[in-house]
């Protein structure tokens, strides 16, 4: 079991990096989106609701814009990922399993792939960011970026083993960021500071990124918050994941 | 041949999807070393009836036993399409707990499995994905074989060494179940079987 767990592990891993339009999307879409971000929008100011701590952070359109984008890009593209690797390997899991593979150690394995991976996006979203806007605590942002991240690869997932064929994952996985994280950004909707934004999935991760980044408001609660979230749409996917790689019987 | 060298007995299946029935009391039994085809039209019932022996289905009623470790090869190649040649045998080693490759080398030569073990699966040809699909169904010996259009894409002299392996496997008294919509020589067979409508008859042996 515990070698299994280790293969799928790493071969799940080699199988998101061998996504290679996922790579370029991270490698060109990323900075050409935060580019476009920072060039359509300017120094003026505006307010952002930090909830809380029941404050309004004012900043700049510009790094409001680019907080918002990387958060949108970021879950668009492990949405992406998810769905794509969980539909692909759909039928060989479930031959690995008649063929006498854990089905545990092969979920765990996929999942913790997914986690890293989750990781791994973050950062290197964080760095990028860096680059145009230097936030004021990295690790926040890191961690508020990761909450968001991780929880559009549970949704990847739930959406892989739920719908019928690719393009209608795909085309839920892009309404739902685009409604999420565009909803909550002032700069596109006056209305974006309404109760009613909270209960998005990229709510906390929001608000933990714009306080990390833009002044010291720092609530780790919300972190927690945004885990809890990733993890109640992954216990969901794993039910999704576990029906889906049932035999009738084991030889 | 005796009752205790049946290897594969498939008792009184029947499977229906909705108010349509696929499926209907299909019995036979297969004993060591017996080459089985069953042929049948498409939708005839014969996918259906290969994944409820494989297990992968469970029948509306009767049971299937095999006796002995499985090999399953699949009408579809399912392979990981974004993984390397290495890389899909590496999972299914993890799945048969074989400490080694032995004898992997050895049955995609006799294939003439020439593609490198660095080349990305998604990228092979139909024929070629196909020979990994069922290498992966024989790698690890087994003592029932159940094969889904097996040769599905194979050229002429492939097709002759797909048969090479397939003669080997029934001398060392595995059992072997193919399943197509046509054979061009009946005469490789011990038991030849038609599924018509869901209904599986004896059409008499080579």
């Amino acid at each position: 079991m515990t070698s299994q767990l280790a293969t799928a592990f790493r071969l799940s891993l080699v199988e998101l990096r061998n996504n290679r339009f996922a790579i370029l999307l991270l490698a060109l879409y990323l900075p050409a989106w935060y580019g476009i971000i920072y060039s359509l929008t300017d120094q003026a100011s505006i307010g952002f609701k930090l909830r809380a701590f029941d404050v309004f952070v004012a900043t700049s359109q510009h790094r409001l814009g680019l907080l918002t984008g990387m958060l949108n890009a970021t879950t668009l593209i492990m949405g992406f990922v998810a769905l794509s690797a969980v539909r692909r390997a759909a039928l060989v899991d479930q031959r690995l399993v008649l063929c006498g593979f854990s089905r545990g150690a092969l979920i765990f394995g996929r999942f913790a792939a997914f986690a890293l991976a989750s990781a791994l996006v973050a950062l290197y979203a964080v760095l990028v960011l860096w680059a145009f806007t230097p936030p004021q605590h990295p690790g926040v942002v890191l961690a508020g970026t990761f909450g968001a991240v991780l929880t559009y690869a549970a949704i990847g997932i739930l959406v892989g083993v739920v719908t019928r064929g690719d393009l209608e994952g795909f085309f839920i996985i892009i309404m739902l960021s685009l409604v999420d994280t565009f909803l909550q950004n002032p700069i596109g909707n006056p209305a974006a500071n309404r109760k009613v934004v909270e209960y998005f999935p990229s709510y906390l991760p929001m608000q933990i990124v714009a306080g990390g980044a833009l002044g010291d408001y720092v609530a780790w609660w919300q972190f927690w918050g945004s885990l809890a979230w990733a993890a109640a749409v992954g216990v969901l996917g794993l039910v999704g994941f576990w029906r889906r790689t049932q035999i009738a019987r084991r030889h | 041949m005796n009752a205790g060298s049946v290897t594969l007995d498939v008792r009184d299946v029947a499977c229906a999807f909705g108010r349509h029935q696929v499926l209907r009391r299909v019995t036979f039994s297969a004993h060591r070393g017996e080459m089985v085809g069953i042929v049948g039209e498409n939708g005839a019932g014969k996918s259906t009836l290969l994944r409820i022996m494989a297990g992968l289905l469970h029948p509306s009623r009767g049971r299937v036993d095999i006796q002995g470790r499985l090999g399953y090869c699949p009408q579809e190649p399912q392979v990981h399409g974004g993984l390397t040649v290495a890389q899909n045998l590496e999972w299914f080693r993890a799945a048969y707990r074989l400490e080694t490759a032995r004898g992997v080398a050895d049955l995609m030569d006799r294939l003439a499995f020439r593609e490198r073990p660095d080349a990305l699966v998604g990228a092979l040809s139909g024929g070629t994905k196909q020979k990994l699909n069922l290498v992966l169904a024989l790698m690890h010996d087994p003592e029932v074989l159940l094969l889904d259009e097996p040769y599905q894409g194979f050229d002429w002299e492939t097709y002759l060494r797909f048969w090479g392996i397939a003669e080997e496997f029934r001398s060392a008294g595995r059992v072997i179940v193919v399943i197509s919509h046509l054979f061009f020589d009946r005469t490789r067979f011990d038991t030849l079987l038609r599924l018509h409508d869901g209904v599986l008859t004896r059409e008499g042996g080579a």
